[in-house]
């Protein structure tokens, strides 16, 4: 694929997001705490909604000079709103700190230090920190306090992880919605205190939609009067003029052109992020619901290709203008800024006989984020066993540009394990992927489906093996079935991890079902709800159960290392008896360090069975390992169960962003060999040079695990040296990869990070020559500079796989 | 060290290698087969000269803390005053001093597998060989070393429908040689020279048995594919070159895999403590090949670089 050089306005704008440092804005801060200072007594969902409201009549506005898209989230472009409600002690704590971070740095003024420290006693006592950690229950609480289950995520911010129906919203307009809520309000039977509840958020709705109104058209008045300012060319007035008329008219009417469909979309995706501080807002299939829109102004003569490329590029660049700034515990966990708005291309048609879906869109989709090389929006592609060879080589000259996009989903995997769990036909091949691997239904599923609770499986293993106590603290977290000192037989360990998963499963869902009660008592998202399918319809917002399906996962840490660690255990200490049980132990816990200590790390190391080497012997292990999580976790429900949606239940899930690193930091030394401290192995990739015979070896291992049951995101990094994919005939190799990989092996997911090693440890040394440098690190693409040094040096640790 | 006695029932393995995507069509895997008889002084991979397994030590990780001489119960390892020292005929590669070294500076090279073993270990990546139309490529050393091994495992796999491919030197063996092919779907045969005198002094070799195998196979209908290693002042005229070309015409052979002179052996030399006298040559590149590609190509064959 000819992918076209950014035209010179598009190149500017692209230098002035990736030079635009990252801030933070006090502003929605402090309109919330007026807000809600004043109608403090409403009932909580309006409360919601006249914040929501407020802010969008009150926050600063701007439109660029170059933009041909109207909306910001905050005062200037990458800055992060603040979202006292949710949390604001570390917001406090770190006001002095945000612009010295190792990583992820933001810049903040002194006004603006001083805004916060203005409005954040107010929410003393107040915020959903506060009010989750005391909801847990005591057993939960202290799991959550020792590390082995990590929530943060859950309890500082809100949900998000969602993709909106947008084919249906762009043919409706947003005043079919408010009509619809009115209708249906008028319908309630109020003598029900259930149905007072829907009344409030049908009310609710009614202000926020007009309220989005009012926002578009603040921007339509705004590019009015900024067509009328002297000295502006006549193309550019001519621009402004335009913008302004389609601001006033979507996304309260229907679209009918391209330009409409995209500023339609845009500013609902935008809202939803200033309504919420979640992350992985998504776009859902973006080339199929634009597609008619574009072929429509095509048709017309309104638009030529290339303008709805540029079209395409301003919304890019729009997406990476969206922020959100974590506490710095919480930034370990997801490093590099990333927000994981998703767009997701490609894959099967949602109407029987299933037909390839890539369409002229498609293509525009993948040069544009191929050209604009930007870490947001996050590509997905969508494989099927009929992409077309074309498309699959259209996607790798993406790849090709190294930074990490697009990723791979796999429908022949990803629908037959939705229809088993219920989705219906037409839903299930309409799937996209949310954030980063996990998938769902757009506009039709509820919040997380994935990102809950992380459960750390080492640490696990290890209190599992220490008879229930959590060995660095000494606290008993669960009844053990005895000390590794102890046993005499590898199925004695075994036994002892079914137990301790078991313990650490059901904590984990008492810790996520805290933070849901939580969320759904005091922060009801109202145009998120109204948005999806069946809440407007029940009248009950999300967390109340008003989605069609509502499954959930939360996300399983270190999967490679317990794998290492089980056959290291299996092999060293039982099978070939190099060791005794009580050696193994007290090496963890000196952490290698004495001579002996040094000696049984080396012999751990090199026991042969690694994971990531298609080796059965532990391949199998780690396979029954995970499945024991799996049968535990299907066993539980989430806080929607039995309330509306398909579902209320849970599977797993490994896309565990960049938490392998702190997890790691807060880990002892494991069987496998690995030190204190060091990095886990994230998401279901193999653990740090481990994996020693390519990739081949690396897809198998990865497909013996039982993806049918991880829903929640399989996922896999693969780094290549980009002299491979220089010679074509590599590239057809690459694509039978993957297409072994996912026809014939089911694999999840597949992503690419093609860079060397070289160009990373200089942009370390000179990060002035590398401004632009793009790395995968998880299910999502980072700026390298942005990164802390420590998750600058996992990604380069990573094995490459060359030949 | 024990010599590895040929058989058909097990064979020396100096290494299997998946996803390779040199070495033939597709994604393959490749098994390099213990022993050559011929004495390239190119060779990248002097590990296979040698029919028997192999201690390999790397003196750059080598700590001279002698763990690996204490432990050796053949009493084989010496290492004083800085040097590290093996007794290549009492050693019998038992691993015992790699098990004890703390810094991995030491590697057996070579394992013995029976059918059952190499057929497992390569049909792992059957999925890629099939979407990849990839295969299995006997290497070496030289497989005919091994023939009657090799044999036997190309008609198992062939039996599974998977696509074999042979590199070898076809320098030896006619009769085994036209067995073998039988079994195979691709042929990559080395055109170093067309001197004769030359191959003999300095590869050790009869262009003679090479021709006549290289007919062979094309007489059976087999896909062969030429490969011209590109040695610095052993054959990178260009008039070398045409000349080979000229050769591998008169053989039937239509395409050619130029293989540019590489140094990456150069540090296995040292861990065999065997003496590498390609080292003050410089590298080619793929550049330097163009213009032999051009050459060849004026001679009308398919041209590859790097295969």
């Amino acid at each position: 694929m000819v992918i076209r050089e950014l035209t010179e306005r598009v190149a500017r704008m692209r230098s002035k997001i990736i030079d635009m440092p990252a801030s933070i804005c006090p502003e929605r801060g402090k309109i919330a705490t007026e807000v809600y200072q004043k109608y403090e007594y409403l009932p909580m969902i309006q409360l919601r909604g006249k914040c929501l409201e407020e802010v969008l009549d009150r926050m600063t506005i701007y439109l660029d000079d170059d933009t041909l898209l109207a909306g910001n989230q905050a005062s200037a472009d990458k800055a992060a709103p603040i979202f006292p409600e949710y949390g604001i002690d570390w917001v406090v704590r770190e006001l002095d700190t945000f612009s010295k971070r190792d990583g992820d740095r933001f810049e903040i003024t002194e006004e603006a230090k001083n805004e916060i420290r203005e409005f954040a006693p107010y929410w003393e006592n107040k915020t959903l920190k506060q009010k989750a950690l005391s909801m847990m229950p005591e057993e939960a609480k202290l799991y959550y306090d020792l590390g082995v289950i990590k929530a943060e995520g859950s309890i500082t911010s809100g949900d998000g992880h969602v993709a909106m129906a947008y084919d249906k919203i762009l043919k409706n307009g947003l005043l079919y919605y408010k009509k619809y809520a009115q209708n249906q309000k008028e319908k309630l039977d109020l003598t029900d205190y259930r149905q007072i509840r829907s009344y409030h958020f049908y009310q609710a709705f009614e202000g926020v939609a007009d309220a989005v109104i009012r926002f578009s058209n603040r921007y339509a008045d705004l590019a009015e009067k900024k067509a009328g300012e002297p000295g502006v060319s006549e193309k550019r007035k001519a621009e402004l003029q335009k913008l302004a008329q389609v601001c006033r008219k979507v996304p309260a009417q229907p679209a009918e052109s391209f330009y409409e469909a995209v500023q339609f979309v845009w500013m609902l995706h935008l809202i939803l992020q200033i309504e919420s501080n979640g992350h992985s807002y998504s776009y859902g299939r973006l080339d199929q619901y634009l597609e008619p829109y574009y072929e429509a102004s095509v048709a017309a003569g309104e638009i030529t290709e290339e303008e709805a490329l540029e079209l395409l590029e301003n919304l890019c660049i729009k997406t990476l203008t969206v922020n959100k700034v974590r506490s710095w515990e919480m930034t370990k966990t997801g490093a590099g800024m990333p927000l994981y708005q998703n767009i997701t291309i490609g894959g099967q048609t949602p109407e029987s006989p299933h037909k390839d879906a890539v369409n002229s869109v498609t293509r525009l989709i993948l040069e544009a984020v191929g050209a604009l090389k930007l870490p947001q929006p996050n590509l997905t592609v969508r494989y099927w066993s009929g992409a077309s060879d074309e498309f699959m080589r259209d996607c790798i000259d993406v790849v090709k540009r190294g930074f990490g996009m697009p990723a791979f989903n796999n429908d022949e995997i990803i629908i037959p394990s939705f229809l088993e769990k219920g989705v219906e036909e037409y839903d299930a091949y309409n799937y996209a992927a949310v954030g980063c691997v996990e998938v769902a239904v757009p506009g039709k599923w509820g919040y997380r489906c994935t990102g809950m609770s992380f459960i750390n499986f080492p640490r696990t293993l290890l209190a599992a093996l220490n008879n229930g106590v959590e060995p660095s603290s000494g606290k008993k977290i669960f009844e053990g079935t005895g000390h590794i000192k102890d046993m005499t037989s590898f199925d004695q360990v075994v036994q002892a991890w079914k137990e301790a998963i078991r313990h650490v499963t059901r904590v984990s869902v008492m810790i996520d079902n805290s933070a849901d009660i939580c969320l759904e008592e005091g922060y009801a998202d109202v145009l998120c709800s109204a948005l999806t399918e069946n809440c407007l319809e029940s009248g009950k917002a999300l967390k109340e159960g008003g989605a069609k399906y509502d499954f959930i996962s939360g996300l399983q840490v270190g999967i490679a290392n317990l794998a290492d660690s089980l056959a290291a255990i299996k092999s060293v200490v039982f099978e070939e008896k190099l060791i005794t049980p009580a050696e193994l132990w007290d090496a963890l816990v000196e952490n290698f360090s004495s001579p002996k200590g040094q000696w049984i790390q080396r012999l751990l190391e090199q026991c042969p069975h690694k994971y990531g080497n298609d080796d059965d012997y532990v391949d199998q292990l780690i396979a029954e390992a995970y499945e024991d999580y799996i049968n535990e976790i299907k066993k539980y429900h989430n806080t929607r169960y039995g309330r509306g949606p398909i579902g209320g239940g849970y599977y797993a899930g490994t896309s565990s962003i960049s938490a392998n690193v702190p997890h790691g930091m807060a880990t002892m030394a494991t069987p496998d060999g690995r030190h204190a401290g060091e990095p886990l192995a994230e998401g279901c990739s193999p653990a740090h040079n481990r994996d020693r015979k390519g990739p081949t070896a690396v897809f198998k291992s990865v497909s013996k695990l039982p993806t049918e049951e991880i829903t929640g995101g399989v996922l896999l990094n693969q780094k290549v040296n980009p002299s491979v994919l220089e010679n074509e005939k590599n590239v057809e190799k690459l694509i039978a990869l993957i297409r072994a990989f996912f026809d014939t092996l089911k694999g999840f997911h597949v992503q690419f990070n093609v860079v060397s090693k070289e160009t990373l440890l200089d942009a370390q040394i000179h990060p002035e020559n590398h401004k632009d440098l793009i790395v995968r690190v998880a299910g999502y693409s980072a700026f390298f500079n942005a990164l802390s040094k420590i998750t600058q040096d996992d990604i380069i640790a990573r094995t490459e796989q060359t030949l | 060290m024990k010599q590895f006695l040929p058989n058909a029932e097990s064979a020396l393995i100096f290494n299997i290698q998946h996803f390779c995507l040199h070495d033939g069509p597709g994604i393959r895997t490749a098994v390099f087969f213990s022993g050559c008889p011929l004495t390239c002084p190119w060779c990248c991979n002097p590990e296979s000269a040698e029919m028997t397994q192999l201690v390999m030590h790397d003196e750059r990780k080598c700590i001279f803390c002698k763990q690996c001489a204490a432990v050796c119960p053949q009493k084989a390892i010496e290492v004083a005053g800085g040097r590290w020292k093996l007794n290549k005929v009492s050693c019998d590669a038992c691993g015992v001093c790699k098990r004890a070294c703390p810094e991995e500076a030491i590697e057996i090279s070579g394992k013995v597998y029976t059918l059952e073993e190499a057929e497992a270990e390569v049909i792992k990546d059957q999925a890629f060989y099939e979407k990849s139309g990839g295969g299995v490529t006997l290497s070496g050393g030289e497989v005919l070393m091994q023939a009657e091994f090799a044999e036997h495992f190309a008609e198992r796999l062939k039996q599974k429908g998977i696509h074999i491919a042979c590199e070898t030197t076809a320098a030896i063996f006619p009769e085994r040689f036209t067995r073998l092919v039988n079994f195979m779907d691709c042929l990559l045969v080395d055109l170093k020279h067309y001197d004769k005198e030359k191959l003999r002094k300095i590869c050790g070799l009869n262009l003679d048995t090479v021709c006549e195998n290289i007919q062979t196979a094309i007489s059976q209908n087999k896909e062969v594919i030429g490969r011209i290693p590109v040695i610095p002042g052993f054959n990178d005229s260009e008039g070398d070159i045409e000349k080979i070309g000229e050769l591998g015409k008169k053989l039937g052979i239509r395409q050619i895999h130029l293989l540019p002179f590489h140094q990456l052996g150069e540090r296995k030399y040292e861990c065999l403590q065997k003496e590498y006298t390609m080292k003050s040559v410089a590298p080619l590149h793929q550049e330097d090949m163009e213009i032999y590609k051009d050459c060849l190509q004026a001679q009308g064959f398919h041209v590859e670089i790097g295969g």
